[in-house]
């Protein structure tokens, strides 16, 4: 350093200088671009090699904004001048060439060189260079911040399961590169063709499917087994026998597996899809209706039906029976529904509104009617009957079948028979009476009304009214006028005054009060004959009501109506024997009633029941035997064979459900192939499947254990006979 | 110091005092010679005791020595507090390492931990105390299940679970890798615990009991069951007039393979017989002879009113004598007197007929269509089995001599067979006929004892039987030589270490009887318990006992050498002091 002159020092500095600088504009770069980098990674996924172009713009900015590295001798010469005052301003000097001096600048170069010698310069870069190194290590650190941040979450959204394709992966078969599957849906289904990667199947009954699969290397022969022991060739469709296709048409659940040349693939499963049968739901009418006298003569249909597919049409079967006892016609005609099915919508709500007169029923008719739904694919479904009866009013006033058998309440059935006739009568004669003779006589039907239905209430224990100070008006007058209305209220029969009825407190309480609902005095009727009872009751109710206000003819519908509850309630009690056509042998007059036993051979029967061998029971078995084999027993000969015997069983049910069986099924039988007794994972799945399968066994009875009925209890217990007698 | 070293020492102790003596005897001035001569021996013995300590016995009370026994799940902060305030340097022993304690001294045994067992207590003796500082087992801390089950019999695990962790444990049930029953236990509860399954297989399997806490995994305990088939029973069935109860009983039993022969009464001493997977016995009059073939007899009151007495006495002898049961289908009140003395009495409540609904444990109330009520008296000696909804009782089970009576006085159970509820069916009536059936006094049974047998610890094996030309088993392919007990001879018991974890087979003439050893590490806080319990008892006992109070020893006692310094230290002082007076004689002279 000292054996240098002043310009090769200058040169050396300004070199040293520049680099300086340039270092300094490439940390800053460095440092920006590596933060822009990361976040580039993190926030668009970038690739890191974008770190490179951003840190060369990064780079020409710097060096635009911070041109030090641009520094020439003149400026160093200036930095000189005002960092050395010793210089006395006259460091261009230095660099003049040495000849072309005047003296008075040797003289100044004389004072100076030794001063330069001696002094140095603060180098202008170091503080800067700091600050760089700073930044760059500050924004490296915030490099590593955001990518490890980002990390993080990455894996924290990378839990979220693939949603497409099978989730167990299914391995394809060695020897074939790829297989597609083209499935087309029958045509009523509606639904689209679609193909899929995989070979495991879950398609519509009925579905077309169409294999086309490619081999690495050309093979000969490929083909499909069913479980059903069915084959399906594959046919090459090019000459160099890689590319093979097979379809065919798949109606039932089952399992497939695919041999190349002699080699057998795994177990793939089709699960079919059933086409279920529409579904038909009533809203109304309800199973029976009976339309009473009064009622508009038509019954409201409101149904749905409801398919998986499609609704090709729905029709309603109607039969009308008239005529009674064996001279019953029927009739039966098929009405269409006002909708249109042409849409073949999957659901259909309709309604109907069937007037019975169109259907020629006349009073006394009954109406069978159901719904039958045919779905796109031709299933039907049929709903249960529906019965409407029309009741014949002049055969509820006949006296058939009532005088002939012993019944209850003869006589008040006829006085609600009598109540209609005489309101029948009053409507026909309102014409020729005058309004106030109407009003009375439908007020005095209103009275009957009641007093009917207070004599049925009377069975159930309701009220029954007494009018009070009754007793007494009738000690001082025998009034029969009234007692037509007021007789049988409450009270069985009269109760005298006596003696010893003196202070009988409930007695004089009776005069004065009006009893409600008496529950001790009510029949004994079963819950079904209350109810109907009850509802008759609410019929006479509601006749009475209309009687009283003068409006009869409302009340006839009500009148008739409490008249067929009673009708049937009183049929009710009656019981049915059929006709026998049974021959028996002739009576022997000599033989009967003799009391000899002795002719009657005594019957022995013999019965052997062989075959008691419960399906379950190998399953059972087997399932122990698995047991012992996952601890690490070996398999013997005859464990094997019982083994053997539940691999069908499997079959069955995996033909069935594949989804539940079909794995168990393929365990079971490496299971049974190895001598060691298999791997845990394959009986793990089997065993699981077995439990599945076998139903709980029923519980039977079996000999309690003794433990050993050892001589001193028995001791005991003889000792305790002679004791005891017994 | 030897007895070499002490002799040596004695000598030279012997010869000093010689010549010391002498050097006192031969000094010419003659004052004290004899005090001298004593003081110079007295120092020289008491250099000796110094020398050689002087020990002496004697009889005294002392107080127990405190010893330390940790055993497993030892709390170390408790231990440590312990020792901190014991003080003195107390020797601390491990379970293994009781055979230190000397059976002679007499100690105050501090246990920590789960407890000792049986075995480990024998090793104290019986005047050493035991304190107990013992920790509470956490976990499944008591369990039980019934290792052989019939088929179609629910297994019931039940047991104690303590829960001393801050979060709800869930103990889950499974089998043949399905689940089958859970349930929780809340935290920082003790409370018992009861899991149920249905097992549907037959012969040995493993159930698994599993403690999950959250998502890890506290135990895997190993639950082994084995299913038995179910031993066919052979039905009699005396009916005094034919009825659909016993037409729908006979098919329903014939068709799973058991043997019935009936007699039915069609008219007076007219009868119908038949037989199913039997042949054919004469079934007119009822011998000893004739019921001995069957287990069960299976009658109405009526049957057993119209019965021939001789009849009655040969079915009352069997049952009495011969274990054979009866099941009596109690239609009417009218009972013969001598099933009072079974305590089986049947009262009529009304001569209406009733619907009834039976509450049958496992499947739900079952409904009967109308019979008359008759209920069966309860009473302390009958065990009732079925009531209905009202609490009346129905049917019930009473002894009479050996054998028992199963009454009955539900008359239209085929209705359920009918009504296609074979489940309630088959459930009512093997409770009926396995309540009253004869037991089988052949089969085989073998019980061990621990419950739970440890492998490479020792397994007893019982049975009771009073044959004693069976052969001894082999047990794994060891002969295992049972012992007849002296005083109960008929339990025969032998003793079997279990070498492998897992299921051990005793083949026996009628049976395999199987039986598990689990490895030390299943059930663990089980028995745990067991030490804990057996520590307890032991330690409550002898609170009765002197075990605590100070014990009657000879004690060594070491004579303290401060004496022999006090000795030494006087004898000193007097030749030292004689010495100093030695000359003032003659200047004072």
């Amino acid at each position: 350093m000292h054996n240098l002159t002043p310009a090769q020092q200058l040169y050396a500095w300004r070199r040293n200088w520049r680099r300086q600088a340039l270092l300094y504009c490439g940390l800053l770069a460095a440092g920006s671009a590596l933060v822009t980098g990361a976040l580039l990674h993190t926030l668009l996924h970038a690739s890191w090699w974008w770190v490179v172009p951003v840190a060369a713009a990064a780079m020409g900015v710097a060096m635009f904004l911070w041109p030090q590295w641009r520094i020439t001798e003149k400026d160093i010469l200036q930095y000189l001048n005002r960092q050395i005052p010793e210089l006395e301003e006259s460091s261009e000097l230095l660099l003049l060439p040495p000849d072309s001096t005047s003296p008075l600048q040797q003289l100044q170069l004389l004072r100076i060189t030794p001063v330069m010698q001696r002094l140095k310069p603060v180098p202008p870069m170091q503080r800067v260079l700091k600050r760089g190194l700073l930044f760059f290590t500050g924004s490296a650190l915030l490099c590593l911040l955001i990518t490890q941040t980002a990390g993080k979450r990455h894996s924290d959204k990378a839990d979220t399961p693939a949603t497409s394709g099978p989730v167990v992966a299914e391995q394809l078969p060695p020897g074939i590169a790829g297989a597609t599957v083209h499935i087309q849906p029958p045509a009523y289904t509606g639904k689209a063709a679609r193909q899929q990667q995989w070979l495991n199947l879950r398609v519509e009954e009925g579905v077309a499917v169409n294999w086309r699969i490619r081999t690495t290397q050309p093979v000969e022969t490929l083909q499909i087994l069913f479980n059903d022991s069915t084959r399906l060739r594959f046919r090459a469709t090019d000459s160099s026998h890689t590319q093979w296709q097979a379809g065919t048409t798949l109606t039932h659940s089952g399992f497939y597996r695919i041999q190349l040349a002699q080699q057998l693939s795994e177990f793939y499963k089709i699960e079919s899809i059933k086409d279920q049968p529409p579904a038909i739901s009533f809203q109304a009418p309800g199973p029976h209706t009976v339309i009473d006298y009064g009622m508009p003569e038509q019954v409201g249909i409101r149904l749905q039906v409801s398919d998986d597919y499609g609704v090709a049409g729905a029709t309603i079967i109607a039969t009308v029976a008239s005529g009674s006892g064996e001279a019953v016609k029927f009739k039966e005609q098929q009405l269409a529904f006002t909708n249109s099915f042409a849409a073949h919508d999957t659901s259909y709500r309709l309604q109907q509104l069937l007037q019975l007169k169109t259907l020629q029923m006349q009073p006394g008719d009954e109406l069978y009617f159901y719904v039958k739904a045919t779905d796109t694919r031709g299933q039907q479904t049929r709903s249960d009957i529906y019965i409407v009866t029309l009741p014949d009013t002049a055969q509820l006033m006949s006296m058939d079948g009532i005088v002939s058998g012993v019944n209850l309440k003869p006589e008040y059935f006829r006085s609600q028979r009598q109540i209609i006739i005489e309101t029948e009568q009053l409507l026909r004669d309102q014409a020729t009476m005058s309004i106030q003779a109407f009003n009375e006589k439908s007020n005095d039907l209103g009275v009957d009304q009641k007093l009917l239905r207070l004599r049925y209430g009377r069975f159930l224990g309701e009220e029954s009214e007494t009018h009070i100070g009754e007793e007494r008006v009738e000690d001082d007058e025998h009034g029969h006028d009234e007692h037509d209305h007021d007789e049988h209220d409450g009270h069985a029969h009269h109760q005298e005054n006596t003696a010893k009825d003196f202070n009988n407190a409930d007695k004089i309480l009776d005069a004065f009060s009006h009893k409600h609902d008496i529950a001790e005095d009510a029949t004994f009727f079963d819950p079904e004959t209350k109810k109907q009872l009850k509802a008759t009751l609410a019929e006479m109710w509601n006749a009475e009501l209309r009687l009283r206000t003068f409006t009869p003819r409302e009340a006839l519908p009500y009148e008739y109506k409490a008249l067929r509850l009673l009708k049937d309630l009183q049929q009710k009690s009656r019981s049915y024997v059929g006709k026998t056509s049974a021959k028996l042998p002739p009576l022997k007059p000599e033989k009967r009633l003799t009391g000899e036993l002795d002719k009657i051979i005594t019957p022995v029967y013999q019965k052997q029941q062989t075959d008691t061998a419960n399906p379950y029971t190998t399953l059972r078995l087997a399932m122990s035997l698995l047991e012992q084999a996952q601890t690490g027993a070996v398999l013997s000969a005859t464990d094997n064979a019982l083994l053997q015997q539940v691999i069908p069983q499997l079959g069955k049910a995996a033909a069935a459900q594949p989804s539940l069986y079909l794995s168990a099924y393929e365990a079971l039988q490496r299971i049974t192939r190895l001598p060691q007794g298999g791997r845990a994972a394959d009986i793990a799945v089997t065993l699981k499947a077995l439990h599945r399968l076998t139903p709980a066994p029923g519980k039977l009875p079996s000999a309690p254990a003794s433990g050993g009925m050892p001589a001193l209890s028995q001791q005991y217990f003889q000792q305790l006979k002679a004791g005891k007698q017994l | 110091m030897n007895r070499q070293s002490e002799l040596i020492v004695l000598i030279i102790s012997v010869v000093i005092a010689a010549i010391l003596c002498w050097l006192e005897f031969r000094r010419t001035q003659k004052r004290f010679r004899l005090l001298r001569m004593t003081a110079a021996f007295a120092a020289v013995a008491a250099l000796t005791l110094l020398a050689i300590p002087v020990s002496y016995t004697s009889l005294s009370l002392v107080e127990p020595e405190v010893v330390i026994v940790t055993t497993d799940g030892v709390q170390r902060d408790s231990l440590a507090t312990f020792e901190r305030f014991a003080g003195r340097d107390v020797s601390r022993y491990s379970a293994n390492e009781l055979w230190k304690l000397s059976s002679a001294a007499h100690y105050q045994v501090h246990v920590f931990g789960y407890g000792l067992s049986a075995t480990e207590l024998e090793r104290i003796s019986g005047t050493s105390s035991i304190v107990p500082h013992l920790t509470a087992p956490s976990g499944i801390v008591q369990i039980h299940w019934q290792q052989q089950l019939l088929q179609g019999q629910p297994l019931l695990v039940q047991g104690r679970y303590n829960n001393t962790g801050t979060t709800p444990v869930q103990l889950q049930l499974s089998g043949q890798h399905t689940l089958l029953d859970s349930c929780t236990i809340a935290a920082g509860t003790d409370t018992l615990f009861q899991l149920q399954a249905l097992p549907v297989h037959k012969e040995k399997a493993l159930y698994q009991l599993t403690t999950l806490s959250g998502k890890d995994t506290l135990s895997k305990e190993p639950v082994p069951v084995v299913v038995n088939s179910h031993t066919p029973l052979s039905v009699l069935i005396l009916a005094a007039a034919p009825g659909f109860e016993y037409r729908f009983l006979t098919n329903w039993l014939t068709d799973n393979g058991y043997s019935i022969a009936s007699r039915t009464a069609i008219s007076k001493n007219k009868y119908q017989f038949s037989y199913a997977n039997h042949r054919q016995v004469a079934l007119e009059q009822l011998t000893p002879a004739t019921l001995s073939q069957f287990d069960v007899v299976v009658t109405d009151a009526a049957a057993l009113q119209t019965a021939a007495p001789a009849e009655l006495t040969a079915l009352r002898e069997q049952i009495a004598t011969r274990a054979m049961g009866m099941v009596v289908l109690a239609d009417s009140s009218k009972l013969p007197a001598w099933l009072s003395t079974a305590s089986l009495t049947v009262q009529q409540a009304g001569a209406v007929p009733q619907n009834l609904t039976l509450s049958v444990p496992g499947t739900g109330n079952a409904a009967l269509p109308a019979s008359l009520p008759l209920y069966i008296t309860p009473s302390a000696a009958l065990l009732p089995l079925y009531s209905d909804v009202q609490q009346h009782l129905r049917v019930a089970a009473g002894l009479y001599g050996a054998g028992h009576v199963v009454m009955s006085t539900l008359t239209n159970t085929y209705s359920w067979q009918l009504a296609g509820n074979q489940q309630t069916y088959a459930a009512v009536w093997s409770t009926l006929l396995q309540q009253a059936a004869r037991p089988d006094f052949t089969a085989q049974q073998w019980f061990t004892a621990p419950a739970l047998p440890v492998v490479h610890q020792p397994a007893v094996l019982y049975r009771n039987t009073t044959d004693s030309t069976i052969a001894p088993p082999l047990v794994n392919g060891h002969l295992v030589a049972p012992a007849q007990q002296q005083l109960l001879p008929f339990i025969w018991q032998g003793s079997y270490w279990p070498v492998h974890s897992g299921w051990q087979t005793i083949p026996a003439a009628n049976s395999n009887t199987p039986w598990y050893a689990y490895l030390p590490e299943h059930w663990k806080m089980v028995r745990a318990m067991e030490k804990r319990a057996v520590t307890l008892e032991r330690a409550y006992l002898q609170k009765n006992t002197s075990g605590t109070k100070k014990q009657p020893a000879i004690v060594n006692h070491k004579l303290p050498p401060v004496y022999a310094w006090i000795l030494l230290l006087a004898a000193c002082t007097f030749l030292w002091w004689e010495g100093k007076t030695r000359y003032t004689d003659r200047k004072k002279r």
